[in-house]
């Protein structure tokens, strides 16, 4: 258990593909931070420098106050699992948990007890301790990787996209035992993933990267209610966060926006106003699911557009609605509102749920 | 009639069934989904229908001509794969035109019907392109142009979502799904995913074990499924099923298990039941939790919600939504949630449902018996 903190980490590949890009990040103890983002935005490679396989060009890394920036991996008291799940296959299932113990020094009795300890935590049942781990299936194997990985008291784990080769009964079952184990241990784990679903399972605070850099670190619930730009908007959730561009205009002296055919909002909202760029362009993000729609308007408000497609999808409808030539917005309608192909439909942005972001640098207002 | 029909088609490999007397009718213009595991022989009947494989018995009609044995190059069919088998160093024109210069049509005919189709699939700006400058929905449209082009009585599609990254797959899905509504094309679509048939199919064929076990509008697949694996399958998340037992208690009969009791009111239900055991399948969408409750069966002769008590294994968060795993008994039960949900591993909770929309199977066979309304 330990915090780590990351200060203006900088990695370059072939003097010209910058990878992580003046990164900084406080990784605090005895939570489950995840990098998170599409391929090719640096997580890997943070991820590398944290456990020692990559040296930055510049900047430091501490764990709990100690420079480690250049300490070999071994050195490091970390455990990492990888992708594709790392087994002895020679070897019993029980050797393969006690391999790291006993590469420690411990005596076979403490040894015994440790594993004794965490194979239950993993649902590793004693009888299959002598089993061979080459017949263990590739989900099984992660999940001894895991145990493996947790059977030793660390300063940091590290997951590096644990769970992308497990079938998804699997998935679910090996987050469990890592939130459980981590609920009661306190560890310090650092998660790395493309699946903003498995972030916002796992984690205690996301760190959302793109071209090297963070975005935002924040808890799972702020990323996904106020995301900081545009990108993570639209990262998170499924469907992403709908944009539409708009410019502030008053009317009547009300300031409202304007999105060009339609008005996207009688009012700009209270908390925007004194914000609003010089230029008043600015782009209405909202979530699918914070979308009304009926088929005829509360008191003669909402915009009017076409539904393209209406799908019942589970418990609710999945709509795909033109509120004006090439503006198109996903929502997430309860199946009661009873909107078809086709038919023309009164679409309202409720103002609590609508964050602006500045359409220029499209980032939050 | 118009469209195409699969006639007990059988393809054996060795001892193995891939397809087991298969029979399915596909109506012009239809959408379908053929909807399965890895192994359920998804891939067999595409290629059956493509003409690249053949029965080993069966046959296969497009517009009532037997075309069981007439090869891949003389059907009016076309495969869109995965990778969309596009040329990636020739530009978006010539990719589109390819089965049209193999059938050597006058240059100005190609221009104008590449033109015409690209300008419908609004990716007339990207004809002087070269493929590997393109994006993933982009690619996607090229190759359904040139399917279009081909002028292809059928349309295959090969898994073509399964390896994306979910958001270019998400974004894909609705971008594919309001394109496939205007081009009309008879289509047959290959998914292990739910999600997919949900959201693009007109009907949903359930293939298991190389037979097709429904064929239906997604409505009534996901309403009254045929049996057991259906019902589970084609759910999104999958359906609950819990062992149960059907017992005469005080002259009505009752649903018992080791966690539940609750009277069967449904007429629906009532004179197909008999004493024994049944498997009960709730949607997770249909489950309710709550942060308090009392554990309760149904009062007799009363229509009131069951509630459970249960400990929660993972708030498992799904896009914008979250899949409670609770521990009911020695159960699993998923319940949907909307929103993102978090919660503590082992946090006591209780989880109700709606008993008219429960599910019941016979334990046995599977077989569907019917709901709780």
């Amino acid at each position: 258990m330990a915090s780590i903190s990351l200060k203006n980490l900088r990695k370059v590949y072939n003097k010209s593909v910058v990878a992580v890009d003046d990164l900084s990040l406080e990784i605090p103890d005895g939570l489950i931070v995840s990098l998170l983002g599409p391929s090719g935005c640096g997580k890997t490679t943070t991820m590398r420098m944290i456990a020692g396989f990559e040296a930055p060009d510049r900047g430091t890394i501490t764990v709990d106050g100690d420079d480690i920036t250049l300490k070999p991996p071994n050195q490091r008291n970390m455990s990492m699992v990888f992708q594709f799940p790392v087994v002895y296959t020679n070897f019993s299932i029980y050797d393969n948990m006690a391999t790291p113990l006993r590469n420690a020094g411990m005596d076979e009795e403490k040894i015994r007890e440790i594993i004794r300890a965490t194979s239950p935590e993993f649902g590793i049942d004693e009888g299959s301790w002598q089993e061979k781990a080459s017949n263990l299936s590739i989900s099984e194997r992660q999940r001894l990787s895991l145990a493996h990985a947790f059977a030793i008291e660390r300063n940091v784990y590290i997951l590096d996209e644990p769970f992308s080769n497990v079938d998804p009964k699997a998935r679910v079952r090996l987050a469990r035992y890592v939130r459980q184990i981590q609920q009661v241990k306190r560890h310090t784990i650092v998660f790395v993933t493309h699946s903003q679903s498995e972030a916002l399972t796992l984690s205690d605070r996301i760190a959302v990267m793109k071209d090297g850099k963070i975005l935002q670190f924040d808890t799972p619930e702020l990323i996904y209610t106020k995301p900081v730009s545009t990108f993570v908007g639209w990262f998170l959730g499924n469907p992403g966060m709908n944009y539409v561009k708009c410019t502030a205009r008053s009317r009547n002296g009300v300031l409202g926006l304007d999105a060009g055919s339609f008005v996207a909002a009688e009012r700009v909202p209270a908390t925007y106003q004194s914000r609003l760029p010089a230029d008043g362009n600015v782009i209405l993000g909202i979530r699918p699911e914070h979308i009304s729609v009926s088929r005829t308007g509360t008191g003669g408000t909402g915009i009017s557009a076409r539904c393209l497609f209406a799908e019942p999808v589970g418990s609710r409808l999945l709509l795909n609605i033109e509120l004006a030539k090439n503006v198109l917005v996903n929502v997430k309608a309860p199946t009661d509102v009873n909107v078809a192909k086709g038919e023309t439909v009164f679409v309202q942005f409720p103002e609590k749920h609508v964050i602006l972001f500045d359409a220029k640098t499209e980032q939050a207002i | 009639m118009h469209g195409i029909k699969l006639d007990k088609v059988t393809r054996t490999f060795g001892k193995k069934k891939a397809l087991d007397s298969v029979s399915l009718e596909i109506e012009e213009g239809t959408f379908v989904c053929l909807l399965g595991p890895t192994g359920s022989g998804k891939t067999t009947l595409l290629k059956i229908l493509a003409g690249v494989e053949t029965p080993s018995s069966g046959a296969v009609y497009f517009d009532s001509t037997n075309v069981t044995l007439l090869p891949p190059n003389k059907r009016p069919v076309s495969m869109v794969f995965e990778n969309f088998a596009l040329y990636p160093n020739m530009s978006v024109f010539k990719n589109i035109a390819s089965p049209l210069l193999a059938q050597r049509l006058p240059k100005k005919d190609i221009e104008q019907k590449v033109g015409e189709t690209a300008k419908f699939l609004k990716i007339d700006r990207l004809l002087k392109r070269r493929i590997s400058e393109l994006s993933g929905g982009e690619m996607q449209r090229v190759a359904i142009a040139r399917a279009l082009c081909k002028e292809a009585k059928l349309v295959l599609f090969d898994e073509i979502f399964v390896n994306l990254d979910y958001k270019l797959r998400e974004q894909m899905r609705i971008e594919f799904r309001e394109l496939m509504d205007r081009v009309k094309l008879t289509s047959v679509f290959s998914t292990p995913d739910p999600e997919d048939a949900f959201m693009l199919a007109d009907k949903v064929a359930v293939l298991h074990d190389g037979k097709i076990l429904q064929y239906d509008s997604k409505d009534v697949a996901y309403n009254r499924p045929v049996d057991m694996f259906t019902g589970a399958y084609f759910g999104h998340p999958e359906m609950n099923l819990l062992d149960c037992d059907v017992a005469e208690r005080d002259g009505h009969l009752a649903l018992e298990s080791s966690v539940l009791r609750m009277p069967i009111l449904a007429d629906g239900l009532k004179g197909k039941l008999k004493p024994g055991g049944y498997s009960l399948g709730v949607r997770p969408e249909h489950l309710k939790i709550h942060a308090e409750g009392v554990p309760s069966g149904a009062v007799d002769g009363r229509l009131q919600e069951p509630m459970l008590g249960g400990k929660i294994l993972l708030t498992e968060v799904v896009g914008s939504d979250t899949i409670v795993h609770v521990a009911v008994g020695s159960d699993a039960i998923q319940v949907f949630t909307p929103g993102i949900y978090r919660e503590d591993v082992g946090k006591g909770v209780y989880v109700s449902f709606d008993p008219r929309k429960i599910y019941l199977f016979d334990k046995n066979s599977g077989q569907f018996i019917g709901r709780g309304e």
